[in-house]
């Protein structure tokens, strides 16, 4: 039998100092930079330098040994030991690398872009804040500690959601985010609770491992193993262990913005551009996907079947949401969300390495496009001038802006082809390992199961379509805000933008080249998918998923270059109707720029993201208000009147008591404080200041001693 | 031939010496310490206070640094320097306390603001300090009548001088009326040791002969004599009778002295009385009947006495008289766990004493004055300060949450164990007055917290400065009394290694 001390049991290795520097370094930064005025941007990016040379490092030593778990005590609760435990294998040096290097790349953008904002030592500290969070959930292997982490991640995102918190709009964004998020994080705890009470242990190594030793039996989940000798047996339904994988991707749904809670992503974009790429684009919102490929072993097969129909519902809606908006980042957010679908639907599917690949991939070219989208913001934003006010976001105001800021238009299309998936980019060679095991599991599993399979498709012609309507608003035509604001001359103080904002983004182009991660047009063949393997599912065998491993390679082969074809055809049709629809002077460019909103069921639905955010204004918050109403009725009428009923017999009472303690109680106080007194006043006479009497009065008891204690 | 071995005997005998002095290393650097400040006071005319204060801590750390290695090194208890001394876990554990009395005394001199210069102007004060110290160590080791009235007479001698060294009529009057009153004391216990050695023929009081030749002596004049040597011990220990010296004495003296005073002295005498009383174990004298009368006579008077008081020193001074009583109680329980609560309560009452007259040095900087009326209304100045003040109190009532409540609570177990186990009947007494004593204290400790926090200050008191450092030694004292109450476990698994049997030859 197993013994669930022992797996538990601490053991150290030397690269902890190591981890603990990859905490403790951003976490200086947040507790520092604080306080470091008109120096805190070097200071915090140089120490976020030294961040990612550690994860460089960290990586280097490790990429090709076997996993590393450290374990140890972290406290007791009567006999409950609880511990912690880092892991180091290649998802954690993986994402160390891009958590580390885009925050940096973020924080050397941040340097221009935040340059006049006097609460910018407020800005860095609280980028050290998110990635110290992100660092522990990263390197963390037990779940109580992740969940910690989680929930400090929130945080950081509130705080930078809300950094401009005097405009209502950004505080009332910070606190929509907040709210969903924790919605999920109860789903997230729930799921925590469900494998405590089962295994009595967080630590997700203890878990993987009594896991495989649990069984089911009539329906029973049932566990058997010895903690400190004594032996257990843990039995549960069996629909606990589903509700177990369901309730920890309950968190991921709301970290990584999955239907239904996906609304508050969008209103996030009231945070500076920069905080956007790294937290709502990058590193946060893969937080959840991460999670799930954390715990991929742990999840049952109705639990995924679960998460693929949530992501690619979530990857649909929000294409289609992204086809209408006028504000560049919101475009960018509903892409987020959409490509966020994609990865948690390639882990409900079982497609464990193409999830990563796609996590990975995204982080840099989603990144580069808000960065760029960035650079057009902030440049935008030095034409404003007493007269001259406008939505700097706004894609109705741009246009032409190839010609100003070539740099930035090349990067721009650079990430934005990679988005699209256009063969040569990076984007291509993830999204499509995910179409191509999405259709093998279809043709497993059949029926309905064909639906996730057509809606993925229909969400890559989509991407295409806005991905190039906005590049063709934005870069090609005339620059519409010199005709708004009659200015002809405007355009003389447009320019590209500066080193330090530049860099990043042709960085974060660069990686969003397919060449990167090898020269072929087959995901299988990068180093990435190569260095990952997906593992084998550790539930019960009734309750596990068919592993995708186990379907011959024969027919992923078969279906390959279909896919390919597919893929490709309706990137470039998407490409090929925005050209017709938004090219300069088309006729649904004229019609954008002149309405307010698009007319039409289609646009409408489009435009408010499926009045999502309307029904639950209507249903949910009403109801809540009504109910909110009602206990505060309840409250004071009810409960209050109760306590002041109660507290009108109180006072009754007392003035019996009173007069009860009046006479007969203090009357005793008196006499015995009188007495004392008078024993005092005694004992104290001797003290008459005379040194005579003094001598003779002790004499006089020495004798009476004597005396006494004789006869 | 004789001569021959006299010489090899003696030759041996200095040799022995020569290693005995090892044990003695603490007493040394003391010692060693005395003679540095007088050289530094004669060699520097300008500008010393200094390196006095400095030679003073290294002096005191050095010390403590001997006595920690001494207690890890010591086993069993030795007897040293022909049976004069004896080195015991007890005696070290006493003197490690000793050290750091003196230790926490120089920091209240410092927070004492302008009179800080009165203490470290020359060396004078600080060499009667160490004296002073040098002889309570010497007390809590003594094994020999002579080496007893010796430690005791350097400990008085040091007092005097102390009481009456700064300026002003009160302190000299003070002084002298201690001095005389300190003389006839130890007249009577010099007088009562002499009928001891005409008794036995012996001084060293754990020798077999001592006890052998005591027990023929009948119970009459053994009594008399036991009684007048006890009042050489009592005077020390501040306890009823030879009592009456403390108000007047505290009252006149400085802060820091009167600190002093109320522990050290007193924890000397305690287990100089603790070994008298262990040694002279004969059925003629009934030990539990003598020190019960003098426990509670002493408990009461302290108490009853003080609730009268109008300065804060001289209330404290008869509180301490109350808790030389229940000190005393500790040794009346002849146990072991008696033994070990009594030096519980002595490390609790160290610690309290000193951080409430640290408290009440602060106050009386900030008022100028030790009068209960003048710290009216301060707590709303010094709030931090104040609920120290509160802690403090309660802790010398012996109420929960502090340790002193643990080192009353386990007082007064070892004597309900000891009354269980047939013990005289005047322990139940003891037991009954001794918590009804704890009652009549609650209204002079509570005096002051009440006075701080309910009434409102006359005039306006503009708070010193150096407001930090009086938080963190405030702070650093209290501390231990509500760390002690929820792990007292942690000083008892200290006092678990003590041995308290006395070295038998």
């Amino acid at each position: 039998m197993i013994e669930l001390q022992e797996i538990i049991s601490p053991n150290t290795n030397s690269m902890v100092y190591w981890l603990i520097a990859l905490l403790a370094i951003p976490f200086l930064s947040f507790i520092t930079t604080i306080k470091a005025g008109n120096k805190a941007p070097h200071w915090a990016t140089s120490l976020l330098g030294i961040n990612t040379l550690i994860a460089i490092y960290l990586a280097f030593l490790n990429w090709n040994s076997n996993p590393i778990t450290i374990k140890g005590y972290w406290f007791s609760i009567g006999d409950t030991q609880l511990t912690y435990a880092f892991l180091i294998d290649r998802l954690t040096l993986m994402m160390t690398i891009v958590v580390n290097f885009i925050s940096l790349l973020v924080h050397f953008f941040s340097q221009e872009y935040m340059r006049n904002d006097e609460a910018k030592p407020r800005y860095f500290a609280f980028l050290g804040l998110f990635t110290f969070s992100m660092m522990g959930i990263v390197l963390f292997h037990n779940l109580l500690l992740i969940f910690i982490f989680w929930e400090l991640v929130g945080l950081s995102s509130y705080l930078l959601i809300g950094f401009w918190f005097e405009k209502k709009s950004a505080s009332l964004a910070a606190n929509k985010a907040f709210i969903m998020n924790r919605i999920g994080d109860l789903g997230f705890i729930t799921g925590l609770m469900i494998l405590y009470t089962q295994f009595q242990s967080f630590d997700l190594g203890a878990i993987k491992s009594l896991m495989s030793y649990s069984q089911i039996e009539d329906g029973n989940w049932i566990v058997q193993f010895t903690n400190n000798g004594k032996e257990i047996v843990n039995s549960l339904d069996g629909r606990w262990l589903s509700a177990a994988g369901i309730a920890l991707f309950c968190g991921a749904v709301g970290k990584s913005a999955q239907f239904p809670l996906q609304v508050w992503l969008p209103d996030a974009m009231e945070g500076p551009t920069p905080v956007s790429a790294l937290i709502h684009a990058a590193t946060m919102v893969a937080a959840g996907v991460f999670m799930l490929a954390r715990v991929f072993v742990l999840l049952d097969a109705q639990a995924l079947e679960v998460i693929a129909i949530v992501g690619s519902i979530t990857a649909f809606m929000a294409a289609i949401a992204a086809l209408s908006q006028f504000d560049i980042k919101k475009v960018l957010a509903y892409s987020t969300i959409s490509q966020l679908g994609y990865m948690v639907m390639a882990m409900g599917i079982g497609a464990y390495t193409a999830g990563l690949f796609h996590l990975l991939t995204h982080a840099f070219f989603k990144a580069g496009l808000f960065l760029a989208a960035g650079i057009i913001i902030h440049q935008l934003h030095k034409l404003e001038s007493k007269e001259v006010k406008f939505n700097t976001q706004d894609m109705r105001v741009m246009g032409g802006l190839r010609q100003y800021m070539p740099k930035t238009f090349f990067c721009f299309l650079i990430c934005a082809l990679a988005l699209a998936g256009l063969p040569g980019f990076s984007g291509f060679l993830s999204k499509d390992a995910i179409l191509l095991n999405l259709s093998v599991w279809a043709d497993e599993k059949g029926g309905g199961f064909y639906i996730p399979e057509v809606l993925a498709f229909a969400t890559v012609l989509f991407t295409a379509f806005y991905t190039f309507r906005m590049i063709f608003l934005v870069f090609f035509g005339n620059f519409r805000l010199s005709k708004i604001v009659n200015q002809e001359n405007i355009t003389e103080k447009l320019k590209d933008g500066n080193f330090t904002l530049i860099i990043p983004v042709i960085i974060l182009s660069i990686l969003s080249l397919s060449p990167v991660f090898g020269l072929t047009l087959n995901a299988e063949h990068t180093w990435f998918v190569e260095s990952f393997s997906t593992p084998g599912f550790l539930v019960p065998v009734v309750y596990a998923a068919k592993s995708l491993v186990e379907i011959p390679h024969e027919n992923f082969e078969a279906l390959h270059g279909l896919v390919n074809g597919v893929s490709i055809g309706l990137a470039a049709i998407g490409i090929f109707l925005a050209y017709i629809g938004y090219k300069p002077n088309a006729k649904l460019e004229q019609a954008f720029v002149e309405r307010r909103e698009p007319r039409g069921f289609f646009g409408q639905v489009s435009f408010y993201h499926w009045y999502q955010d309307a029904l639950y204004r209507k249903a949910i918050l009403k109801f809540i208000l009504l109910k909110a109403k009602a206990i505060y009725w309840f409250d004071k009428h009810i409960v209050d009147g109760l306590v002041n009923g109660l507290a009108r017999l109180q006072v009754i009472i007392a003035h019996i008591a009173k007069w009860f303690d009046k006479y007969f109680i203090d009357g005793l106080v008196n006499l015995t404080a009188f007495t004392g007194g008078r024993i005092g006043q005694l004992t104290r006479s001797i003290q008459s200041g005379n040194v005579q009497t003094y001598i003779l009065l002790s004499f006089a008891f020495i004798i009476l001693l004597m005396l006494y204690l004789v006869f | 031939m004789l001569i021959q071995n006299q010489h090899t005997e003696l030759s041996n005998q200095l040799a022995k010496t020569g290693i005995d002095l090892w044990d003695l290393a603490p007493e040394i650097s003391i010692t060693g310490s005395i003679i540095l400040l007088i050289i530094f006071d004669l060699l520097f005319k300008k500008n010393k206070s200094m390196g006095i204060a400095a030679i003073a801590y290294a002096g005191l750390a050095f010390t403590g640094f001997l006595l920690i290695q001494q207690w890890f090194e010591l086993s069993e208890t030795k007897s040293i320097m022909s049976g004069l001394l004896s080195v015991s876990k007890l005696s070290v554990f006493l003197k490690t306390g000793f050290c750091i009395g003196v230790f926490i005394t120089l920091i209240i001199a410092h927070r004492s603001g302008e009179k800080q210069k009165d203490f470290f102007r020359s060396s004078e004060i600080l060499v009667m300090l160490f004296g002073l110290l040098l002889g309570v160590s010497f007390m809590s080791m003594s094994n020999n009548l002579l080496m007893i009235y010796l430690s005791i007479e350097v400990t008085s001698i040091c007092s005097y001088v102390l009481t009456g060294i700064t300026k002003g009529k009160k302190k000299a009057e003070a002084a002298m009326k201690y001095m005389i009153y300190g003389a006839v004391a130890s007249a009577i216990m010099l007088y009562g040791m002499s009928w001891l050695y005409g008794f036995t023929g012996t001084l060293d009081i754990t020798s077999t002969t001592f006890v052998a030749g005591l027990n023929d002596i009948p119970a009459l004049p053994l009594s008399i004599a036991c009684i007048m040597v006890m009042a050489g011990f009592i005077f020390k220990l501040g306890a009823f009778p030879l009592h009456i010296w403390s108000p007047d004495v505290y009252e006149a003296a400085p802060t820091p002295i009167v600190a002093v005073f109320s522990v050290l002295p007193k924890l000397g005498a305690l287990s100089i009385i603790f070994h008298f009383v262990n040694a002279i174990t004969i059925s003629t004298i009934d030990w539990q009947l003598w020190i019960g009368i003098l426990a509670i006579a002493s408990m009461t008077v302290g108490n009853f006495s003080a609730l009268w008081q109008k300065d804060v020193k001289r209330m404290l001074a008869y509180s301490s008289i109350a808790h030389a009583g229940f000190l005393m109680v500790g040794i009346l329980a002849f146990t072991g766990s008696g033994n070990q609560a009594m030096l519980f309560y002595a490390s609790i009452y160290l610690i309290m004493n000193f951080a409430g007259f640290l408290l009440v040095q602060i106050f009386e900087r900030n008022t100028g004055s030790s009068q209960f009326d003048s710290f009216k209304g301060l707590g709303q100045k010094l709030p931090y300060l104040s609920i120290l003040v509160l802690v403090i109190m309660i802790s010398l009532t012996g109420l929960p949450p502090t340790a002193g409540f643990n080192a009353k609570l386990f007082i007064f177990s070892a004597l309900w164990e000891a009354h269980l186990n047939e013990g005289h009947p005047i322990l139940i007494w003891v037991f009954v007055i001794g918590l009804m004593n704890t009652v009549v204290a609650l209204f002079y400790y509570l005096k002051m917290p009440y006075l701080l926090f309910f009434k409102t200050a006359p005039q306006e008191i503009q708070p010193n400065t150096r407001r930090f450092t009086d938080w963190l030694w405030g702070t650093l004292l209290v501390s231990p009394l509500l760390l002690l109450f929820f792990r007292s476990d942690w000083l008892v698994s200290i006092m678990n290694s003590i041995n308290f049997e006395l070295w038998i030859p």
